[in-house]
This record gives structure tokens, C-alpha cells and sequence, in this order.
């Protein structure tokens, strides 16, 4: 029966997607036709791998010991330089390298996002000194940015990426005991601004030095924030929510999100995915995660009737994917799947 | 449609169905898809839709036709049940 999703299965999807990545995806795993874009969804893959597979562990300890090794290597290799190279390539420096005195690569928030995961789940991790060493990085970036944004490539800023460097910073705070970061209440007020009045939803695109929109608000971006905004600030997540849920069509009991709001027609790009009839992919698989973190069951249970019509799961007891997944949305849709608050059960005691 | 015939294509699509999925999965369904080989999607192509076609009858046209089929079954034994009045 679609829709119906027994808790064991995560684990068997877990171990799906572990087996996945521990098998090498690499930029030449796919072919958009864009190195940038290749770059981006190997980078994407390692990254929902991690936050996925840590999602899984802390839901069901038991499987830790079998799951963790995937989600060190899944780490390790986000956080190789190869991996993020069409961030070099953009920037003409590497990010990593220049955490102290550099400034942009707004994407490195999503691999931070996936090392305080990983921080949260093994405190230990050799992974811990670059995650603290990030996180410094990004708080000064965000704390430092006129209007709650700074840039990911040059010339290019998105509050969908702003969320998740506010959300890595909360997890890697929230794993270490540490208060909120004296900056945060600022930031949320700035960032508000990114929040549409008209539909809820957040901008997709914005001007770094002025603060302005750019182009219209979007599904998919909203829908992924709501799912990192849940780590840093769960009020501003709900608000996002209440937009994200108007877009919901729900067609003979399948559920499916509206890419752009009712006023506008838009095309689908490589944030969107595919957009049919105004329905978006990415924020489709997004809005799982959305729905799952407020507790709507009843739109989850819909969305995830669609995931299954139009992905095809494969697999058994043991070991399951998504047939027109791929790496990547495989990766996407545990991570999305398995999203809950459970992590904030884990967080260690402020000393 | 007879409901015989509405289980067996019922039947056949939910096979290729099973079948299909397993074949995609095997050919490599996205990587093919993206990948840069022309002839690679154009076997994945036309296989993926005969798929999703199968599929998406499995799900919603055979189920409503073998209901079809079966609501009308005793008319089609017994055509003279619903017959109109002869008016000569």
C-alpha cells in the first residue's frame, strides 16, 4: 500500500544509502553538464548521507555501530577539497583553507551542518577540530553580515544557505553544551526580511549589500529551511512551515508542493528540480522533512505516497533505496525522511 | 472488458511493474539518464515510460476497470436483466 511507512524500513534505508556512499560517488558520478553543478550534487550526496544516516543512529541507537563507519566516510569525503572544488573554482581559493581571514563560500554551512551531526552523534570524531574551526568561521561571516547574508559564490547569496550556517552553528553549539551566540537574535531579525509577506516563503536569491530580494520566493528553498532552521531557531522554522503548507496539492490523495506561489509561473532550474504544472521535485522531497519536523502527519503521509509512486522503492528488510532516486535523492530523501527532533534529546548539558 | 481480461492485464501490468524496476535499476536509471551517452537514454528512454505507464495503470486505470468489469458482469451474462420494454 503507498504511503504506509513502517519505522523499520529507515534503518533498511539507512543501510541502502551507507552502502551507497561507502561504494565512491564522486562529480563523476553525474552529468548535468555543469562541473559546478556535478560538484554540487556529489557534495549534496556526501552531505544528506551524513545528516541522514546521524538521524538514523540517534533514533535508533542499536544500529550505531553498523551505520557509523558510512557516516565518517560520508563526512571525510565532504570535507575533501576535490569535493568541494566548484567552490575553488568560483572563489579562486579554497574554502577550507581559509577559514581564519576569508570571507563567502556560503556553502561550507552545509557541510558544517553535516560535521555537527556527525559531532552530535561521536563527540570524538577527528572531524571535531575543522567543525569547531568552521563553525568560528561561519559565526563571524553571519555576525559580520549587514543583513543576515553573505555570499556562497561570488556575487551570488541565498537565505536558503543562511539557514543552514545558522542551523550548523546551533547543532555544533548544541553538541558542545554552548549557549546561543550573543549575534543570533540580530540575525533572526535580519533574516526575516527574506520571508515574503504575501506567501510566507522565503526568497530563494538576495543581494548581500543591500538586502534586496531577487527574483521570487520559492518552495524549495523554503522547504529546506524550515528543515535547518529547526536547529537553531524552531519558531522561525514553524513560520516558514505555515507559508511552505500552502503550497501543498494534494491529487487523489498524492501530495506534491508548489515550486513558486500561485502569482507567479516559473521554470525549473537545478534548485527546483523538474517543475510539472507548477509542482516542484526538490521541494516535494523537501516538504517530507517539513511536514515530519511539526507534525503533520497527515500532509507527510501524502507526500510520501507520491515519493513511493514516482521513486519506486526497491530493496528488503535489510537493505532498500529508491529506484529513480539515485545517489543523491537517495541521500536527500533519508535525510528528509528521517528528520525529527530528536537531536535535541542529545545535546550535552551547558556546564 | 470482461473481468477475466481486466485481471489478466491487471495482472501483466503489475508484473512489468516488478520487472521493470528491477530493470531500470539495473540499467542505472538516473546515472543513464544524465549520463552524456546518447544511446544509453535512448534504450532508458522509451523503457522508463512503457514503466511509469505500466505503473501508473497498476495503481488507478486497472483497478477501476476490474470494478467496471465486475459491477457489469451480470448484465454481460445476462443482457435481458436491463433490457428495455419492446415497444412495437
Amino acid at each position: 500500500m503507498l504511503g504506509n511507512r513502517p519505522p523499520e524500513q529507515d534503518v533498511a534505508f539507512a543501510h541502502g544509502v551507507a552502502h551507497e556512499v561507502t561504494s565512491g560517488v564522486s562529480t563523476a558520478s553525474f552529468h548535468t553538464g555543469s562541473a559546478r553543478f556535478d560538484g554540487e550534487w556529489a557534495f549534496g550526496t556526501y552531505l544528506m548521507a551524513t545528516l541522514g544516516l546521524g538521524q538514523v543512529v540517534l533514533g535508533h541507537p542499536e544500529e550505531r555501530a553498523r551505520l557509523l563507519p558510512a557516516m565518517r566516510q560520508s563526512a571525510a569525503r565532504l570535507t575533501q577539497n576535490q569535493t568541494s572544488s566548484f567552490g575553488t573554482e568560483a572563489w579562486g581559493n579554497v574554502g577550507l583553507d581559509t577559514l581564519a581571514d576569508g570571507h563567502g563560500h556560503g556553502y561550507l554551512g552545509y557541510a558544517n551542518l553535516a560535521l555537527s551531526m556527525l559531532r552530535l552523534v561521536e563527540p570524538t570524531t577527528p572531524q571535531a577540530p575543522l567543525n569547531d574551526q568552521l563553525t568560528e568561521a561561519l559565526a563571524r561571516r553571519l555576525a559580520e553580515a549587514p543583513h543576515g547574508l553573505f555570499e556562497t559564490y561570488p556575487g551570488e547569496a541565498y537565505p536558503p544557505d543562511m539557514s543552514m550556517v545558522a542551523g550548523s552553528i546551533a547543532l555544533h553549539d548544541c553538541a558542545l553544551g554552548r549557549p546561543e551566540r550573543p549575534f543570533m537574535p540580530a540575525w533572526r531579525q535580519a533574516f526575516s526580511r527574506y520571508v515574503d509577506r504575501r506567501s510566507g516563503l522565503l526568497y530563494q536569491a538576495a543581494d548581500a549589500a543591500t538586502g534586496a530580494p531577487l527574483g521570487p520566493p520559492r518552495g524549495s528553498g523554503t522547504a529546506i529551511a524550515v528543515y535547518s532552521l529547526a536547529f537553531a531557531d524552531r519558531a522561525l522554522s514553524e513560520q516558514l512551515y505555515a507559508g511552505l503548507r500552502r503550497q501543498a496539492v494534494n491529487l487523489l490523495g498524492f501530495g506534491m508542493m508548489r515550486e513558486y506561489p500561485s502569482e507567479h509561473i516559473g521554470t525549473g532550474d537545478i534548485d527546483s528540480g523538474p517543475v510539472l504544472f507548477g509542482v516542484g521535485v526538490s521541494a516535494t522531497g523537501f516538504a517530507l522533512a517539513a511536514a515530519r519536523l511539526h507534525g503533520d502527519d497527515a500532509l507527510f503521509t501524502r507526500l510520501y505516497r507520491t515519493t513511493e509512486l514516482f521513486g519506486v522503492p526497491l530493496g528488503d528488510s535489510t537493505s532498500r533505496h529508491f529506484m529513480s532516486g539515485g545517489p543523491l535523492g537517495n541521500a536527500i530523501l533519508l535525510a528528509m525522511t528521517t528528520a525529527s527532533s530528536e537531536w535535541s534529546r542529545h545535546c550535552r548539558r551547558p556546564t | 472488458m470482461t473481468l477475466h481480461k481486466a485481471l489478466a492485464l491487471g495482472l501483466g501490468c503489475a508484473l512489468f511493474d516488478l520487472a521493470g524496476a528491477s530493470l531500470l535499476d539495473s540499467l542505472g536509471f538516473v546515472e543513464g539518464l544524465l549520463a552524456p551517452n546518447g544511446t544509453q537514454r535512448l534504450l532508458l528512454f522509451p523503457l522508463a515510460c512503457a514503466f511509469y505507464g505500466a505503473r501508473l495503470a497498476t495503481y488507478f486505470a486497472l483497478p477501476a476497470l476490474a470494478v467496471a468489469a465486475l459491477v457489469f458482469a451480470p448484465w454481460r451474462a445476462h443482457p435481458s436483466i436491463v433490457s428495455l420494454p419492446d415497444h412495437k
